[in-house]
């Protein structure tokens, strides 16, 4: 990675405003060339539209926006021709086939091969043959990841790429990314859900209340990240609280009768290990939830957030 | 096949296309076919002219029903004066409605302005597709008369008859192109609705019973109606004027749908 390379996309003190609502305060972003870029945020913080003004779908109230170093407002239909998008929100009510659709879609970008079609369509499980309007939710999803794939862009630009697929397929969808970014390409991809993106991105920013309040790298927001642990033992006598909360990384130590329950940051390795020398009856490991997440980026006091934001202003 | 967003429209309303159709050559049929009834039945025209004397002059003058007997009053009064021009208003109004503000409202345009289509080219493209729509209700009008009307002694001269056609078909387009620019102005399916329909109501009223009141004479000037039917083209033919005016209605509304389109923000 280097710091040379132009960025794919760069937006500087990026601001929207839908009359008297301000949505974005100034968004700062610079998105490298060939790395998956995670975009975290709850939902309403901003995401769907910073990814709409990238595309010239909506206009910037104030601030600098740049994708290929060209200005969407201005060149948005040579922006959008390197770009593969997928919607937050598919809306797609025609009663005809998914491959007439895509097939239309692919014409728009001066044709995408039918074989490619097959072949992503093949690889999510998707029946092409039948009319959109009767597809499930996760079958439209899939419609929308194969013409954001179709083509093979330059950028992938994913709003929530994998609400409503089912498990497996998220992991083939993992595997089209990680193919995308192996052959030099850019993803940028949104989530309200960390775990959709940790596995997957190089780096992340992370979105609130319309400003970016965090850029990291992934390696360090996972060591971060917080997790909510609890597990059943299989009796009480052996049980305190106490060494639990002896760990290093281990806090908020409850102890219910023969359930310990506490919050983890980074590798749960050394709590494993404790609870492995009782005998456990259950265990329950709890996805760190994005604001908690905040909670302890900033009740720590950690200055990464601020110096992620610095260096990026530089 | 579906090479652009013209194609594709057309196709997306092919259903309505042809739902649009029937109704259209059924009504132009069947009113039509009455036309031996009115001049060949005595009971059924003394039984037309009653009514009339019933309904008054003014009544009469205001939906056109001055001659029932001439082919060409008959048409004037059945086809051209009120069925046919309110639904193909209706349908022009309903596609014009779904071109942008529709598709807007449902999420569509946000997936199809992620490619490399330009704002513009999206507005010309489904402004054409409109134009094919109400082109081909109007070209069903001048087909169906023209095929079953010699057998009913409904003989009209062709290019008056094209003209009867293409005024209609203006004039739907021009309340059609209504409903797509306030669309494309506001985004709201509702609102593109409701004023293209006010317009359209407000207009035919003025150039009829408008007619009536001096005061109110004016409201014709603002009808699309008014330069469509008063020049009776089906009496009359071609009115380069009248023609000019319905031609430059939807262009005006093109130009004005494409220069606000362009600058705002879609789907919010």
């Amino acid at each position: 990675m280097t710091e040379l390379a132009p960025p794919v996309i760069a937006t500087l003190d990026l601001t929207k405003s839908y009359g008297r609502h301000q949505a974005l305060f100034g968004v700062n972003l610079q998105v490298r060339a060939g790395e998956i870029f995670g975009f975290l945020g709850p939902n309403g913080a901003g995401k769907s539209t910073t990814i709409r003004i990238l595309l010239d779908i909506i206009r910037r109230s104030g601030g600098g926006v740049e994708v290929f170093g060209l200005d969407p407002r201005t060149d948005g239909v040579r922006v959008r021709s390197r770009v593969g998008y997928l919607p937050g929100e598919l809306a797609m009510t025609s009663r005809r086939p998914a491959r007439e659709f895509l097939t239309y879609l692919g014409h728009l970008r001066g044709g995408v091969d039918p074989r490619r079609i097959e072949a992503l369509a093949h690889r999510l499980d998707l029946d092409l043959s039948r009319p959109i309007r009767g597809l499930s939710k996760g079958n439209k999803q899939k419609v929308g990841l194969v013409q954001a794939f179709m083509h093979e862009p330059e950028l992938l630009i994913l709003d929530e790429p994998t609400s409503g697929l089912d498990p497996l397929l998220q992991q083939e969808f993992q595997e089209m990314v990680r193919e995308v970014r192996a052959a030099g390409r850019t993803v940028f991809m949104s989530s309200h859900v960390l775990s959709e993106v940790q596995d997957l991105a190089d780096r992340a920013a992370i979105i609130r209340d319309g400003r970016i309040v965090a850029l990291e790298d992934m390696d360090a927001l996972r060591e971060r990240a917080l997790r909510r642990m609890t597990m059943t033992f299989a009796d009480s006598h052996t049980l305190s609280q106490e060494e639990f909360a002896a760990l290093d990384n281990v806090r908020e130590v409850t102890l219910d009768g023969t359930a310990v329950s506490c919050l983890v940051e980074g590798s749960p390795d050394a709590l494993i290990k404790l609870a492995a020398q009782h005998t456990v009856l259950s265990l329950t490991s709890e996805e760190p939830d994005l604001e908690e997440l905040f909670f302890t980026h900033y009740s720590n006091g950690t200055t990464e957030a601020t110096e992620g934001q610095d260096q990026h202003a530089a | 096949m579906l090479r652009n967003v013209f194609a594709k429209f057309l196709r997306d309303h092919l259903r309505a296309l042809l739902g649009w159709s029937v109704g259209v050559v059924l009504v132009t049929a069947m009113y039509s076919s009455f036309y031996p009834t009115m001049t060949g039945d005595s009971t059924m025209a003394a039984l037309a002219e009653a009514e009339m004397r019933g309904m008054g002059d003014t009544m009469t003058q205001a939906l056109n029903m001055t001659d029932l007997t001439s082919p060409e009053g008959y048409l004037n009064a059945t086809v051209f004066s009120l069925l046919v021009p309110i639904l193909l208003v209706i349908a022009a109004i309903t596609v014009g409605t779904r071109a942008i503000a529709g598709d807007e409202e449902e999420g569509g345009l946000e997936l199809l302005l992620a490619h490399p289509v330009s704002r513009t080219r999206l507005v010309v493209e489904r402004f054409l597709g409109l134009v094919v729509f109400v082109s081909v209700l109007g070209a069903l009008v001048y087909a169906t008369l023209l095929t079953i009307g010699p057998g009913l002694d409904l003989d009209v001269d062709r290019l008056n008859l094209l003209a009867a056609c293409v005024v209609v078909t203006l004039l739907a387009l021009s309340y059609g192109s209504v409903a797509l620019a306030v669309g494309a102005v506001t985004g709201r399916r509702a609102t593109a609705l409701a004023v293209a329909a006010l317009l359209a109501v407000v207009g035919f009223l003025g150039n009829t019973f408008a007619l009536q009141v001096e005061e109110l004479e004016w409201l014709r000037f603002a009808s699309a109606f008014y330069y469509a039917l008063d020049s009776d083209p089906l009496a009359t033919g071609f009115h380069a004027g009248f023609i000019a005016v319905l031609i430059a209605v939807p262009v005006v509304l093109l130009s004005l749908a494409v220069s606000t389109f362009t600058r705002r923000d879609v789907g919010v």
